[in-house]
């Protein structure tokens, strides 16, 4: 097991270009960056626009449903997220594994 | 050390003071992490390669007071076999949520984190409340007592300035500090 832990340097690359902005220390060679392509920078970039959006309080009308974004864009809402995941295929054509969905909760109460 | 930015929301709500009836608006922070579910066999150090498998990952919330992960139905059933499903606990269980009554069976889940500046965090198990189909099942959440959350892995609040305070959402870091490279 312990090999496994070992770090292969062509794994791991330095927190270059991330470093956070309020002066925590940094651990910087040792963070784990995945090296994505453009689809999958594209789909990280959903995940933060979707906080960003609800942050904003734009998506309160979609409270209690999963949301379903492609492209910074909402392309549908349902309690279910498999019956939303199965309409954006359908309807939308994308693949299932590009599709980000994510809960939008109701207040704190 | 492995480490990744927890993500904040922001809602706001109506408060009302008792006496004066006077309302305001108070905003309320939940800390949500990017899971990932991990095949069992994968080696520790598994990473996606090139892109998120996005069937796989979900969003959560960290919730300071669970001790159990909740997963709803749609979340979890499509990697039901890379859940190991304890022998010796019932298939169904029944929790009352609300005057719900919500059944689920306990599974142990081999997550893996992931946060919106594509740092990875490496897999481990939570004892996680895999709900039953009912669409008034909690919402996926990450339970901050959960065996995700041992091994040395701690929270960590980003001190911010007086300043940063009134313009930015708090910033919080889960740190991995057995990570060595």
């Amino acid at each position: 097991m312990s090999n496994q832990l070992t770090s292969n340097s062509t794994n791991r690359t330095s927190a270059e270009g991330a470093v956070p902005r309020n002066g925590i220390d940094s651990p910087g060679a040792d963070e784990i960056v995945l090296d994505l392509d453009d689809e999958g920078i594209a789909a990280q970039a959903d995940v933060a626009w979707i906080d960003d959006e609800f942050n904003k309080g734009n998506f309160a009308n979609y409270r209690g449903e999963y949301i379903a974004v492609v492209g910074k864009r909402v392309l549908g809402h349902d309690k279910s997220l498999r019956a939303l995941r199965e309409n954006v295929v359908r309807t939308m054509g994308f693949p299932l594994g590009r599709i980000v969905t994510s809960f939008i909760d109701h207040p704190v109460h | 050390m492995a480490r990744l930015r927890l993500r904040t929301r922001v809602q706001s709500e109506e408060f009302t003071y008792p006496g004066t009836g006077e309302v305001v608006s108070l905003p309320t922070y939940r800390l949500f992490i990017g899971l990932h579910f991990v095949p069992p066999t994968a080696r520790r150090d598994w990473k996606p390669t090139d892109r998120i498998d996005q069937m796989r990952r979900f969003d959560a919330v960290v919730d300071t007071g669970a001790m159990l992960t909740n997963i709803p139905y749609d979340v979890w059933e499509p990697f039901a076999s890379e859940i190991e499903w304890p022998a010796t606990i019932p298939a169904q269980n029944i929790v009352q949520v609300a005057g719900t009554s919500l059944t689920y069976q306990l599974g142990r889940v081999m997550l893996a984190a992931i946060d919106n500046e594509n740092r990875w965090m490496e897999p481990a198990w939570t004892v996680a409340r895999c709900w039953h189909f009912c669409e008034n099942a909690l919402p996926p959440l990450l339970g901050l007592t959960s065996p995700f959350f041992m091994n040395h892995r701690r929270l960590r609040h980003a001190r911010s300035t007086e300043k940063d305070a009134n313009e930015k959402l708090p910033e919080w870091w889960l740190e991995d500090p057995s990570w060595w490279s």
